[in-house]
């Protein structure tokens, strides 16, 4: 855990969504009870495939989505199902980037429209937003300035049109930043240029950031910590370099053999490769139907989150 | 390199689209050899002309692309003097391709067994329809889905199952070419790797040539032999994927993209990016067009095109491995 202020928590969050199966109502729960902590300055990479959970988990914190049950605490306030004016405030502390640049942003308003209007929500003062436009596009790396204010987004390359997003992200100032897998859709070599920006954004302003990333590689650049979700459920978490010298959930260890470039190749840790089953009232661990460590209770019981070392905690029952 | 003849020869490759604003150069001057039962990446950025090759090979420019020089031979045969029905014919038989979006690739209202049974009778004839049907059946499980699955629709079918369809029907007629563009692209990494190593295992099996095409150096360095490194539509290096390990002796490109991926296995885990923006094709700039995010940039390379020159085992286009400062002793020791 981390020895600074904690700035961000969820305990025992729960997402449910309702869906329509064969002509029946059901309801689906992408996010089963899942706990963290984010301290300040720190950043929480969240890793998983898709239909893990770790998109819905971001919405919830910026308050998108509003969970079913659990808590969420953003610097001392319980947030979980405030309204209208704490909401407002909320968004100011906390904010948002998304992973398409393309559709992010107004393709007929300006940079600088982009810029001053959440500066004008947030801040109201109408003064000095023409300076606060200018710092924040120098921030990050968009020179010069002067030219940049008055681009569309069709003037500008997809790694440009992401820093107008974290650009606008930073305007309201914020101490927490949820981003949805912020470099997947640029190109190679524009994703390190994004990379290394956020982290100077984060040393700069100690922001924390809730890095949601399918990129086992790019967490364990830019994440102190990683925590694996798979199903809805946390598999494990664990300080970076921790996580990829001593992967032990089972799913951990398969996500990291298939990310190219690793250094152990020893698949196949599964047998088959079916979605996991995120229907309300499942039973077991979420990965038992692909892990070739599944014995009975492993369909029955679902395995506690537990440390096997300060800081490296992981939910399942085969672990030794 | 491999001394038989190539499967696919790519000469003096060229092709532009007529946009409003002028021609837009997407593939200059390429030379690229794919040889017998070996698996060439072709590695590139959006819009590196990477996806224009494929489709140039392919045949499949259409509308406003076109080929404006050089020959495209499959094995041997140039396919650019082929009549339609000889093309028709020559495609999926000798070369097929695979497509990023599978769910495209498909026809979502026919079942996988009508889609897979209708290419091998199309090119096929003299097949009965029980051959055929237990043709698609060896197919299927060739790439590890239940031969249950035959009666299937496209959406019935996860992400990486249709994409393992769509390979299935491209090497359906046992061609001698596939050409693979970005096939696992939309998939998570685990089916995406498990899809790799089926892909491996056919081809080491049936013996086929691929030419895989990819935006991800790294997954292209597990699979390949050899890479071709393709930048506003040039090849500005060509090498053996062993040679990637290391991040000096290349093209600045090549060692620009090493240098911005977050490694796995090693400790240091500094980034950094490449400055400046991918170019735009309708007003490349001049000399290199690498030259204005290029950190070794020299005077000649602002007004001098480089061409394709050997450097060790490689083959890599800049002048700082033809400069006669010295310079190039200094970068490729």
């Amino acid at each position: 855990m981390p020895e600074q202020r904690r700035l961000v928590s969820a305990e025992e969050l729960i997402v449910r969504f309702p869906v329509t199966v064969n002509g029946k109502k059901r309801r689906i729960v992408p996010v089963d009870r899942v706990s963290f902590e984010i301290g300040e300055g720190e950043v929480l990479a969240l890793v998983g495939e898709s239909g893990s959970g770790k998109t819905t988990v971001g919405r919830t914190l910026v308050r998108v989505i509003e969970p079913s049950s659990g808590r969420i605490e953003v610097d001392e306030r319980d947030v979980t199902h405030i309204r209208g004016r704490d909401l407002a405030v909320h968004r100011k502390k906390v904010q948002m980037i998304f992973q398409d640049p393309f559709g992010s942003l107004n393709p007929v308003r300006t940079v600088e429209q982009h810029l001053s209007l959440p500066l004008r929500i947030h801040d109201q003062s109408n003064e000095r937003i023409g300076d606060r436009i200018d710092a924040l596009l120098e921030r990050v790396g968009l020179t010069p300035v002067s030219e940049t204010r008055v681009k569309f987004p069709h003037e500008l390359s997809g790694g440009q049109r992401q820093r107008v997003a974290i650009a606008r992200a930073l305007a309201v100032n914020p101490k927490f930043l949820v981003a949805d897998e912020p470099i997947s859709m640029l190109d190679v070599s524009i994703r390190a240029g994004i990379l290394t920006l956020m982290n100077k954004l984060k040393s700069d302003f100690n922001l924390s950031y809730l890095y949601i990333t399918h990129d086992l590689a790019s967490a364990r650049y830019f994440g102190d910590r990683i925590m694996v979700m798979y199903g809805g459920r946390v598999m494990e978490t664990a300080p970076s370099r921790e996580l990829l010298r001593h992967p032990t959930h089972p799913y951990t260890r398969l996500l990291l053999a298939a990310t190219p470039g690793n250094a152990m190749r020893e698949l196949p840790l599964e047998k088959g490769n079916q979605a996991p089953n995120l229907f309300e009232g499942r039973m077991g661990c979420p990965f038992a139907d692909r892990c070739v460590l599944t014995t009975g209770i492993c369909r029955e019981v679902e395995p506690p989150v537990e440390s096997v070392d300060p800081g490296h905690s992981v939910a399942c029952h085969h672990v030794v | 390199m491999p001394a038989d003849t190539p499967v696919l020869e790519v000469e003096d490759l060229s092709v532009a689209y007529e946009t409003p604003k002028g021609f837009l150069q997407a593939v200059s001057k390429v030379n690229l050899s794919v040889y017998p039962n070996e698996i060439v990446g072709l590695v590139g950025e959006s819009g590196s002309g990477k996806s224009t090759m494929a489709n140039a090979i392919m045949r499949l420019l259409r509308g406003a692309a076109s080929v404006t020089s050089g020959t495209i031979k499959v094995l041997g045969q140039d396919i650019y003097t082929l009549n339609p029905k000889e093309l028709r014919q020559f495609r999926w038989n000798k070369m097929s391709m695979v497509f990023q979006s599978a769910m495209s690739a498909l026809n979502p209202v026919l079942t996988v067994e009508k889609q897979i049974v209708d290419t091998l009778l199309s090119h096929r004839p003299q097949l009965s329809r029980t051959e055929a049907r237990e043709r698609a059946v060896e197919l299927l499980q060739l790439v590890r889905i239940s031969p249950d699955r035959l009666r299937s629709f496209p959406h019935e079918l996860s992400g990486g199952m249709r994409q393992r369809v769509v390979i299935a029907i491209a090497i359906a007629l046992e061609p001698a070419l596939v050409i693979m563009d970005e096939p696992t692209t939309a998939l998570d990494v685990v089916v995406q790797r498990s899809i790799l190593d089926e892909i491996q295992a056919i081809q080491s099996k049936s013996r086929f040539s691929i030419l895989f095409i990819s935006h991800d150096f790294s997954l292209v360095s597990e699979l390949a032999s050899r890479v071709a490194l393709m930048y506003a539509g040039r090849v500005v290096e060509l090498t053996g994927t062993d040679t990637l390990k290391s991040v000096t002796g290349h093209h600045p490109y090549s060692e620009g993209l090493l240098r911005a991926i977050p490694r796995l296995t090693v400790d240091d885990v500094t980034i950094e990016g490449i400055p400046g923006n991918p170019p735009d094709l309708v007003t490349l700039p001049t000399g290199c067009a690498f030259h204005p995010r290029c950190s070794y940039v020299m005077p000649e390379c602002k007004t001098v095109q480089p061409s394709l020159a050997t450097v060790g085992d490689s083959m890599i286009a800049c002048h700082l491995f033809t400069d006669k400062s010295g310079r190039k002793e200094e970068r490729h020791a």
